[in-house]
Protein backbone atom coordinates (compact mmCIF):
# COMPACT_ATOMS: atom_id res chain seq x y z
CA UNK A 1 0.00 0.00 0.00
CA UNK A 2 1.35 3.48 -1.39
CA UNK A 3 1.01 5.91 2.19
CA UNK A 4 3.02 9.03 0.60
CA UNK A 5 -1.00 10.56 -0.39
CA UNK A 6 -2.03 9.99 3.19
CA UNK A 7 -2.35 12.46 5.75
CA UNK A 8 -0.65 12.30 8.85
CA UNK A 9 -4.02 12.73 11.11
CA UNK A 10 -5.98 9.91 8.65
CA UNK A 11 -2.80 7.93 9.65
CA UNK A 12 -3.35 8.42 13.46
CA UNK A 13 -7.30 8.32 13.14
CA UNK A 14 -9.45 5.48 14.85
CA UNK A 15 -11.10 4.41 11.44
CA UNK A 16 -10.28 0.62 10.05
CA UNK A 17 -7.11 2.00 8.46
CA UNK A 18 -6.21 4.30 11.19
CA UNK A 19 -3.26 3.17 13.68
CA UNK A 20 -4.91 5.04 16.37
CA UNK A 21 -6.37 1.77 18.25
CA UNK A 22 -2.73 0.47 18.17
CA UNK A 23 -1.10 3.74 19.35
CA UNK A 24 -3.99 3.52 22.39
CA UNK A 25 -3.31 -0.12 22.98
CA UNK A 26 0.29 0.49 22.72
CA UNK A 27 0.46 3.16 25.51
CA UNK A 28 -2.20 0.94 27.36
CA UNK A 29 0.41 -1.79 27.94
CA UNK A 30 2.98 0.34 28.33
CA UNK A 31 1.35 2.19 31.34
CA UNK A 32 0.53 -1.57 32.88
CA UNK A 33 3.54 -3.08 32.48
CA UNK A 34 5.27 0.33 34.04
CA UNK A 35 2.98 0.20 36.96
CA UNK A 36 3.03 -3.38 37.97
CA UNK A 37 6.77 -3.94 37.66
CA UNK A 38 6.99 -0.50 39.76
CA UNK A 39 4.28 -1.71 42.24
CA UNK A 40 6.42 -5.36 42.34
CA UNK A 41 10.04 -3.06 42.48
CA UNK A 42 8.43 -1.20 45.62
CA UNK A 43 7.96 -4.21 47.27
CA UNK A 44 10.95 -5.96 46.78
CA UNK A 45 12.80 -2.76 47.28
CA UNK A 46 11.40 -2.32 50.88
CA UNK A 47 12.38 -6.18 51.43
CA UNK A 48 15.78 -5.51 50.45
CA UNK A 49 16.18 -2.15 52.33
CA UNK A 50 14.96 -4.04 55.18
CA UNK A 51 17.50 -7.03 54.71
CA UNK A 52 19.85 -4.47 54.52
CA UNK A 53 19.69 -2.48 57.66
CA UNK A 54 18.24 -5.46 60.26
CA UNK A 55 21.37 -6.60 61.16
CA UNK A 56 21.38 -10.25 59.97
CA UNK A 57 24.46 -11.32 58.10
CA UNK A 58 22.95 -13.37 55.56
CA UNK A 59 20.26 -11.84 54.68
CA UNK A 60 22.58 -8.29 54.63
CA UNK A 61 25.15 -10.35 51.80
CA UNK A 62 21.99 -11.70 50.29
CA UNK A 63 20.57 -8.11 49.77
CA UNK A 64 23.94 -6.93 48.78
CA UNK A 65 24.51 -9.25 45.82
CA UNK A 66 20.77 -9.07 44.67
CA UNK A 67 21.91 -4.96 44.19
CA UNK A 68 25.13 -4.97 42.64
CA UNK A 69 24.51 -7.76 40.09
CA UNK A 70 21.03 -6.32 38.51
CA UNK A 71 22.76 -3.05 38.49
CA UNK A 72 25.72 -4.10 37.12
CA UNK A 73 23.83 -5.93 33.90
CA UNK A 74 22.73 -3.87 31.07
CA UNK A 75 18.82 -4.12 31.55
CA UNK A 76 18.16 -5.03 28.07
CA UNK A 77 20.45 -8.33 28.45
CA UNK A 78 18.58 -9.37 31.52
CA UNK A 79 15.08 -8.78 30.25
CA UNK A 80 16.14 -11.20 27.73
CA UNK A 81 18.55 -13.55 30.38
CA UNK A 82 15.20 -13.53 32.90
CA UNK A 83 12.62 -13.71 30.53
CA UNK A 84 14.41 -17.09 28.36
CA UNK A 85 15.99 -18.74 31.33
CA UNK A 86 13.14 -17.85 33.33
CA UNK A 87 10.06 -19.42 31.31
CA UNK A 88 12.72 -22.59 29.99
CA UNK A 89 13.41 -22.86 33.76
CA UNK A 90 9.98 -22.52 34.21
CA UNK A 91 8.63 -25.52 31.58
CA UNK A 92 11.70 -27.91 32.76
CA UNK A 93 9.59 -27.44 36.03
CA UNK A 94 6.98 -29.02 34.24
CA UNK A 95 8.84 -32.11 32.87
CA UNK A 96 10.28 -32.82 35.74
CA UNK A 97 6.32 -32.97 37.38
CA UNK A 98 5.13 -34.94 33.92
CA UNK A 99 2.70 -31.73 33.67
CA UNK A 100 4.94 -30.86 30.35
CA UNK A 101 2.56 -28.64 27.73
CA UNK A 102 -0.12 -28.29 30.08
CA UNK A 103 0.42 -24.91 31.18
CA UNK A 104 2.44 -21.72 29.97
CA UNK A 105 4.16 -19.10 31.75
CA UNK A 106 1.24 -16.06 31.12
CA UNK A 107 3.92 -13.92 28.66
CA UNK A 108 2.37 -10.34 30.50
CA UNK A 109 3.17 -11.78 34.22
CA UNK A 110 6.80 -13.05 33.38
CA UNK A 111 7.58 -9.53 31.56
CA UNK A 112 6.41 -7.66 34.72
CA UNK A 113 8.47 -9.77 36.53
CA UNK A 114 11.26 -9.57 35.02
CA UNK A 115 11.03 -5.55 35.13
CA UNK A 116 10.14 -5.65 38.54
CA UNK A 117 12.97 -8.10 39.68
CA UNK A 118 15.71 -5.37 38.17
CA UNK A 119 13.56 -2.17 39.37
CA UNK A 120 13.84 -3.80 42.98
CA UNK A 121 17.55 -3.48 43.08
CA UNK A 122 17.25 0.38 42.48
CA UNK A 123 14.60 0.34 45.05
CA UNK A 124 16.49 -1.22 47.67
CA UNK A 125 19.16 1.42 47.67
CA UNK A 126 16.74 4.68 47.18
CA UNK A 127 14.40 2.97 50.61
CA UNK A 128 18.17 2.17 52.60
CA UNK A 129 19.27 5.32 52.01
CA UNK A 130 15.94 7.32 52.48
CA UNK A 131 15.41 5.37 55.82
CA UNK A 132 19.44 5.79 56.90
CA UNK A 133 18.80 9.95 56.50
CA UNK A 134 15.82 9.69 59.24
CA UNK A 135 17.20 11.37 62.84
CA UNK A 136 17.99 8.25 64.84
CA UNK A 137 15.70 10.23 67.62
CA UNK A 138 12.49 9.35 65.15
CA UNK A 139 13.04 5.54 65.55
CA UNK A 140 14.39 5.92 69.55
CA UNK A 141 10.54 8.17 70.50
CA UNK A 142 8.39 5.25 68.42
CA UNK A 143 10.41 2.37 70.98
CA UNK A 144 9.70 4.59 74.10
CA UNK A 145 6.32 4.17 73.24
CA UNK A 146 6.18 0.41 73.19
CA UNK A 147 5.16 0.56 69.66
CA UNK A 148 5.70 -3.09 67.80
CA UNK A 149 8.46 -3.00 65.13
CA UNK A 150 5.50 -3.56 62.69
CA UNK A 151 3.50 -0.35 64.41
CA UNK A 152 6.82 1.22 64.16
CA UNK A 153 7.55 0.91 60.50
CA UNK A 154 4.04 1.39 59.58
CA UNK A 155 3.47 4.36 61.43
CA UNK A 156 6.80 6.33 61.97
CA UNK A 157 9.39 5.07 59.68
CA UNK A 158 7.86 4.56 56.47
CA UNK A 159 5.52 7.77 55.95
CA UNK A 160 8.85 9.76 57.10
CA UNK A 161 11.18 7.76 55.04
CA UNK A 162 8.70 7.85 51.95
CA UNK A 163 9.24 11.60 51.43
CA UNK A 164 12.88 11.47 51.31
CA UNK A 165 12.36 8.46 49.15
CA UNK A 166 9.99 10.14 46.97
CA UNK A 167 12.27 12.10 44.63
CA UNK A 168 14.35 9.14 43.79
CA UNK A 169 10.91 7.23 43.35
CA UNK A 170 10.15 9.56 40.72
CA UNK A 171 13.35 9.49 38.99
CA UNK A 172 12.98 5.60 38.96
CA UNK A 173 8.89 5.92 37.81
CA UNK A 174 10.63 7.56 34.84
CA UNK A 175 13.07 5.42 33.16
CA UNK A 176 10.37 2.11 34.12
CA UNK A 177 8.52 4.14 32.01
CA UNK A 178 10.89 4.28 29.15
CA UNK A 179 12.65 1.00 30.09
CA UNK A 180 9.44 -1.07 29.74
CA UNK A 181 9.86 -0.28 25.79
CA UNK A 182 13.01 -2.99 26.11
CA UNK A 183 10.21 -5.83 25.95
CA UNK A 184 9.33 -5.53 22.95
CA UNK A 185 12.68 -7.84 22.04
CA UNK A 186 10.40 -10.51 23.60
CA UNK A 187 7.34 -9.82 21.82
CA UNK A 188 5.37 -7.29 23.22
CA UNK A 189 3.69 -4.58 21.50
CA UNK A 190 4.64 -1.76 23.74
CA UNK A 191 4.22 2.11 22.40
CA UNK A 192 7.63 1.99 21.14
CA UNK A 193 7.09 -1.47 19.11
CA UNK A 194 3.61 0.23 17.84
CA UNK A 195 5.72 3.55 16.54
CA UNK A 196 8.07 1.40 14.83
CA UNK A 197 5.58 -0.70 13.46
CA UNK A 198 3.76 2.26 11.70
CA UNK A 199 6.98 3.46 10.63
CA UNK A 200 7.71 0.59 9.02
CA UNK A 201 4.35 0.05 7.24
CA UNK A 202 4.21 3.89 6.18
CA UNK A 203 7.67 4.16 5.98
CA UNK A 204 7.52 8.25 7.75
CA UNK A 205 10.06 6.99 10.05
CA UNK A 206 10.38 10.66 11.64
CA UNK A 207 6.67 11.58 11.73
CA UNK A 208 6.10 8.46 13.93
CA UNK A 209 9.11 8.60 15.90
CA UNK A 210 8.65 11.98 16.97
CA UNK A 211 4.99 10.98 17.54
CA UNK A 212 5.62 8.66 20.23
CA UNK A 213 7.83 10.81 21.77
CA UNK A 214 5.31 13.10 22.50
CA UNK A 215 3.37 10.87 23.88
CA UNK A 216 5.73 9.36 26.43
CA UNK A 217 6.28 13.17 26.95
CA UNK A 218 2.51 13.08 27.66
CA UNK A 219 2.54 10.16 30.15
CA UNK A 220 5.61 11.54 32.05
CA UNK A 221 3.85 15.57 32.51
CA UNK A 222 0.76 13.51 33.74
CA UNK A 223 2.97 11.30 36.18
CA UNK A 224 4.68 14.44 37.63
CA UNK A 225 1.40 15.60 38.69
CA UNK A 226 0.51 12.56 40.36
CA UNK A 227 4.28 12.48 42.17
CA UNK A 228 3.21 16.37 43.08
CA UNK A 229 0.45 15.54 44.96
CA UNK A 230 2.00 12.39 46.85
CA UNK A 231 4.87 14.94 47.58
CA UNK A 232 1.99 17.53 48.91
CA UNK A 233 0.68 14.80 51.06
CA UNK A 234 3.83 13.86 52.07
CA UNK A 235 5.35 17.10 53.21
CA UNK A 236 2.11 17.83 55.47
CA UNK A 237 3.64 19.15 58.88
CA UNK A 238 7.07 19.98 57.22
CA UNK A 239 8.12 23.65 56.35
CA UNK A 240 8.10 23.41 52.79
CA UNK A 241 11.59 25.02 52.63
CA UNK A 242 13.57 22.88 55.13
CA UNK B 1 -0.21 -49.92 42.00
CA UNK B 2 -3.89 -50.23 41.80
CA UNK B 3 -5.68 -50.96 38.01
CA UNK B 4 -7.71 -47.88 38.87
CA UNK B 5 -3.72 -45.77 39.56
CA UNK B 6 -2.89 -47.55 35.92
CA UNK B 7 -5.93 -46.21 33.96
CA UNK B 8 -5.11 -42.31 34.87
CA UNK B 9 -1.52 -42.83 34.21
CA UNK B 10 -2.66 -44.81 31.13
CA UNK B 11 -5.32 -41.89 30.27
CA UNK B 12 -2.93 -39.08 31.11
CA UNK B 13 0.01 -40.93 28.75
CA UNK B 14 -2.49 -40.68 25.73
CA UNK B 15 -3.44 -37.08 26.60
CA UNK B 16 0.39 -36.31 26.38
CA UNK B 17 1.35 -37.83 23.10
CA UNK B 18 -1.91 -36.23 21.70
CA UNK B 19 -1.23 -32.97 22.93
CA UNK B 20 2.54 -33.58 21.27
CA UNK B 21 1.50 -34.88 17.89
CA UNK B 22 -1.03 -31.92 17.24
CA UNK B 23 2.12 -30.05 18.59
CA UNK B 24 4.27 -30.82 15.76
CA UNK B 25 2.39 -29.71 12.85
CA UNK B 26 1.67 -26.31 14.67
CA UNK B 27 4.88 -23.99 13.00
CA UNK B 28 5.18 -20.63 14.61
CA UNK B 29 6.99 -18.53 12.36
CA UNK B 30 8.88 -15.01 14.06
CA UNK B 31 7.60 -11.93 12.23
CA UNK B 32 9.98 -8.65 12.83
CA UNK B 33 6.88 -6.71 14.18
CA UNK B 34 8.46 -3.51 12.18
CA UNK B 35 7.20 -4.23 8.31
CA UNK B 36 9.12 -3.63 5.74
CA UNK B 37 6.71 -3.33 2.55
CA UNK B 38 6.50 -4.78 0.21
CA UNK B 39 8.10 -8.26 1.35
CA UNK B 40 5.79 -7.83 4.26
CA UNK B 41 2.98 -5.45 5.49
CA UNK B 42 0.91 -5.37 8.33
CA UNK B 43 -2.45 -3.65 8.59
CA UNK B 44 -3.60 -2.11 11.82
CA UNK B 45 -5.87 -4.77 12.82
CA UNK B 46 -3.27 -6.88 12.57
CA UNK B 47 -3.47 -8.72 9.56
CA UNK B 48 0.20 -9.42 7.45
CA UNK B 49 0.00 -9.50 3.83
CA UNK B 50 3.57 -9.47 1.39
CA UNK B 51 5.37 -11.34 -0.41
CA UNK B 52 6.70 -13.22 2.37
CA UNK B 53 3.29 -13.91 3.69
CA UNK B 54 2.49 -14.94 0.48
CA UNK B 55 5.65 -17.44 0.35
CA UNK B 56 4.67 -18.26 3.89
CA UNK B 57 1.09 -19.34 3.12
CA UNK B 58 2.13 -21.34 -0.12
CA UNK B 59 4.73 -23.71 2.16
CA UNK B 60 2.19 -24.12 4.91
CA UNK B 61 0.15 -25.40 2.35
CA UNK B 62 2.29 -27.99 1.06
CA UNK B 63 4.22 -28.83 4.51
CA UNK B 64 0.36 -29.12 5.45
CA UNK B 65 1.17 -27.36 8.45
CA UNK B 66 -0.59 -25.33 10.94
CA UNK B 67 0.93 -22.24 10.75
CA UNK B 68 0.91 -18.97 13.13
CA UNK B 69 2.13 -16.05 13.21
CA UNK B 70 4.40 -14.13 16.16
CA UNK B 71 5.19 -10.91 16.22
CA UNK B 72 8.63 -10.12 17.75
CA UNK B 73 11.13 -7.09 17.68
CA UNK B 74 14.11 -7.86 15.44
CA UNK B 75 16.39 -7.94 18.16
CA UNK B 76 15.07 -10.69 20.08
CA UNK B 77 14.74 -12.98 16.91
CA UNK B 78 17.73 -15.51 17.43
CA UNK B 79 16.81 -16.22 21.45
CA UNK B 80 13.16 -16.41 20.66
CA UNK B 81 14.18 -19.35 18.60
CA UNK B 82 16.50 -20.67 20.51
CA UNK B 83 14.11 -20.56 23.55
CA UNK B 84 11.50 -22.54 22.12
CA UNK B 85 8.79 -19.48 21.54
CA UNK B 86 9.00 -19.62 17.61
CA UNK B 87 9.95 -22.48 14.81
CA UNK B 88 10.89 -20.11 11.81
CA UNK B 89 12.39 -16.65 12.15
CA UNK B 90 11.14 -15.05 8.57
CA UNK B 91 10.48 -11.84 7.07
CA UNK B 92 14.32 -12.02 5.63
CA UNK B 93 16.79 -13.11 7.26
CA UNK B 94 20.10 -12.98 5.73
CA UNK B 95 22.48 -16.24 5.62
CA UNK B 96 25.45 -14.73 6.95
CA UNK B 97 28.23 -17.16 8.67
CA UNK B 98 28.03 -15.40 11.66
CA UNK B 99 24.35 -16.36 11.99
CA UNK B 100 25.17 -20.13 11.07
CA UNK B 101 27.34 -20.43 13.89
CA UNK B 102 24.28 -20.83 16.20
CA UNK B 103 21.48 -21.61 13.87
CA UNK B 104 20.52 -23.56 10.65
CA UNK B 105 19.24 -21.94 7.77
CA UNK B 106 16.66 -23.65 4.81
CA UNK B 107 17.73 -22.47 1.40
CA UNK B 108 17.36 -19.31 0.60
CA UNK B 109 13.75 -18.01 -0.35
CA UNK B 110 14.91 -14.49 -1.67
CA UNK B 111 17.66 -12.49 -2.67
CA UNK B 112 16.94 -9.08 -3.63
CA UNK B 113 19.79 -7.78 -6.29
CA UNK B 114 21.27 -4.69 -6.69
CA UNK B 115 20.26 -2.59 -9.87
CA UNK B 116 21.31 -0.36 -12.34
CA UNK B 117 19.80 2.46 -13.68
CA UNK B 118 20.52 5.23 -16.54
CA UNK B 119 19.49 7.41 -19.24
CA UNK B 120 17.18 5.36 -21.15
CA UNK B 121 19.00 6.57 -24.42
CA UNK B 122 22.13 5.41 -23.04
CA UNK B 123 24.07 1.83 -24.28
CA UNK B 124 24.94 0.18 -21.07
CA UNK B 125 25.89 -3.61 -21.45
CA UNK B 126 26.73 -4.71 -18.19
CA UNK B 127 30.45 -6.09 -18.79
CA UNK B 128 33.61 -4.58 -18.20
CA UNK B 129 33.60 -2.50 -21.67
CA UNK B 130 29.97 -1.36 -20.82
CA UNK B 131 31.11 0.88 -17.89
CA UNK B 132 34.56 1.70 -19.46
CA UNK B 133 35.08 5.62 -18.49
CA UNK B 134 31.38 5.48 -16.67
CA UNK B 135 31.29 6.90 -13.40
CA UNK B 136 28.96 4.88 -11.30
CA UNK B 137 27.96 5.96 -7.97
CA UNK B 138 26.84 3.44 -4.80
CA UNK B 139 26.46 3.72 -1.52
CA UNK B 140 29.80 3.47 1.17
CA UNK B 141 29.92 0.67 3.49
CA UNK B 142 27.69 -2.06 1.41
CA UNK B 143 28.20 -5.02 -0.25
CA UNK B 144 26.95 -3.85 -3.67
CA UNK B 145 30.38 -1.58 -3.15
CA UNK B 146 32.68 -4.55 -2.49
CA UNK B 147 31.01 -6.52 -5.70
CA UNK B 148 31.16 -3.62 -8.01
CA UNK B 149 34.74 -2.88 -6.87
CA UNK B 150 35.64 -6.10 -7.40
CA UNK B 151 34.36 -6.89 -11.03
CA UNK B 152 34.14 -3.70 -13.01
CA UNK B 153 36.33 -1.20 -10.29
CA UNK B 154 39.24 -1.01 -13.20
CA UNK B 155 36.93 0.10 -15.74
CA UNK B 156 35.00 2.76 -13.96
CA UNK B 157 35.00 5.88 -11.77
CA UNK B 158 33.74 4.59 -8.58
CA UNK B 159 31.68 7.50 -6.59
CA UNK B 160 30.71 6.80 -3.15
CA UNK B 161 27.16 8.45 -1.35
CA UNK B 162 25.99 7.95 1.99
CA UNK B 163 22.44 6.86 0.89
CA UNK B 164 20.52 6.06 -2.25
CA UNK B 165 19.12 9.62 -2.54
CA UNK B 166 22.00 11.58 -3.10
CA UNK B 167 23.08 9.00 -5.74
CA UNK B 168 19.50 9.89 -7.09
CA UNK B 169 20.44 13.77 -6.76
CA UNK B 170 23.43 13.59 -8.67
CA UNK B 171 22.55 11.23 -11.22
CA UNK B 172 19.53 13.90 -12.09
CA UNK B 173 21.69 16.61 -12.33
CA UNK B 174 24.26 14.83 -14.58
CA UNK B 175 27.23 14.73 -12.47
CA UNK B 176 26.69 10.67 -12.63
CA UNK B 177 26.05 8.16 -15.51
CA UNK B 178 25.06 5.21 -13.59
CA UNK B 179 23.24 4.26 -10.30
CA UNK B 180 23.81 0.94 -8.50
CA UNK B 181 21.84 -0.02 -5.24
CA UNK B 182 19.16 -2.01 -3.94
CA UNK B 183 16.41 -2.51 -6.83
CA UNK B 184 13.55 -1.56 -4.64
CA UNK B 185 15.05 2.09 -4.16
CA UNK B 186 15.83 2.38 -7.47
CA UNK B 187 12.56 0.99 -8.61
CA UNK B 188 10.85 3.51 -6.79
CA UNK B 189 12.29 6.48 -8.31
CA UNK B 190 11.88 4.68 -11.63
CA UNK B 191 8.32 4.89 -10.69
CA UNK B 192 8.16 8.48 -9.65
CA UNK B 193 7.50 11.18 -12.04
CA UNK B 194 11.40 12.61 -12.24
CA UNK B 195 12.55 8.98 -13.07
CA UNK B 196 10.60 8.90 -16.13
CA UNK B 197 14.25 9.44 -18.26
CA UNK B 198 15.63 6.57 -17.32
CA UNK B 199 15.90 2.74 -17.04
CA UNK B 200 17.10 -0.64 -15.26
CA UNK B 201 20.26 -1.25 -17.72
CA UNK B 202 20.55 -5.11 -15.28
CA UNK B 203 20.76 -6.50 -12.41
CA UNK B 204 23.10 -8.32 -10.20
CA UNK B 205 23.63 -12.41 -10.57
CA UNK B 206 23.85 -14.48 -7.51
CA UNK B 207 27.59 -13.85 -6.51
CA UNK B 208 29.47 -14.31 -3.26
CA UNK B 209 30.33 -11.06 -2.53
CA UNK B 210 26.62 -10.27 -2.64
CA UNK B 211 25.59 -12.37 -0.07
CA UNK B 212 23.89 -16.42 -0.25
CA UNK B 213 20.19 -13.96 0.23
CA UNK B 214 17.76 -14.49 2.83
CA UNK B 215 16.08 -18.07 4.27
CA UNK B 216 14.39 -19.58 7.34
CA UNK B 217 16.38 -19.82 10.15
CA UNK B 218 15.55 -22.87 12.30
CA UNK B 219 16.96 -24.06 15.32
CA UNK B 220 20.84 -25.94 15.37
CA UNK B 221 19.91 -29.67 14.36
CA UNK B 222 16.39 -29.17 12.94
CA UNK B 223 16.81 -31.18 10.21
CA UNK B 224 13.70 -32.83 9.82
CA UNK B 225 11.66 -28.87 9.52
CA UNK B 226 14.98 -28.04 7.57
CA UNK B 227 13.89 -30.54 4.86
CA UNK B 228 10.37 -30.06 5.22
CA UNK B 229 10.70 -26.32 4.28
CA UNK B 230 13.37 -26.81 1.75
CA UNK B 231 11.08 -29.79 -0.32
CA UNK B 232 8.15 -27.21 0.04
CA UNK B 233 10.79 -24.51 -1.37
CA UNK B 234 11.59 -26.90 -4.14
CA UNK B 235 7.78 -27.59 -4.89
CA UNK B 236 6.52 -24.16 -5.02
CA UNK B 237 9.45 -23.15 -6.97
CA UNK B 238 9.14 -25.78 -9.46
CA UNK B 239 5.03 -25.82 -10.32
CA UNK B 240 5.03 -22.05 -10.54
CA UNK B 241 3.50 -20.90 -7.49
CA UNK B 242 6.46 -18.85 -6.57
CA UNK B 243 6.86 -16.98 -9.37
CA UNK B 244 3.21 -15.87 -9.67
CA UNK B 245 3.84 -14.42 -5.96
CA UNK B 246 6.47 -12.56 -6.83
CA UNK B 247 4.87 -10.99 -10.29
CA UNK B 248 2.20 -10.02 -7.91
CA UNK B 249 4.51 -7.48 -6.39
CA UNK B 250 7.99 -7.08 -8.20
CA UNK B 251 8.90 -6.82 -12.16
CA UNK B 252 12.14 -8.63 -11.68
CA UNK B 253 13.31 -12.46 -9.83
CA UNK B 254 13.43 -11.70 -6.11
CA UNK B 255 14.94 -15.41 -6.10
CA UNK B 256 17.70 -13.97 -7.93
CA UNK B 257 19.24 -16.05 -10.91
CA UNK B 258 22.00 -18.48 -10.12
Amino acid sequence: MDYSQTSFWSLVSFSETGWGWAFVQGAWLTVRISLASYLLGILLGLLGARAKLGGNRTLYWLAEGYTTLIRAIPTLLLIIVLYYTGTRFFDATLNVLGLAGTMTLNGFAAVVFCLGFILGAYMTEVFRGAIQALPPGMDEAARSLALSPVQRFRLVTFPLMMRLALPGLNNLWQSTLKDSSLVSVVGFAELLATGKMVAGETRMYLTFYVFIAVIFLALTLSSNAVFALVARRLDRGFDRGA
Amino acid sequence: MTPKFLRILAAVAVFATGATAAAADQLRWGYDLAPFPPWNSRSPSGEWSGFDYDIMEALCTHMQADCEIVEIAWDGMIPALQANKIDIIWTGMSITPQREEVIDFSDRYRRGPAAYIAEKEMNLPISVEGFEGKSVGIKKATNFYTYFEHYYGDAATVKLYDTTDDIIADLSSGRLDVAMGDILELQRFLDSPDGEMYEMKGVTPVDPLLGKGAGAGIRKGDTALQERLNTALKEIRENGEYDAIAKKYFNFDPYGSD
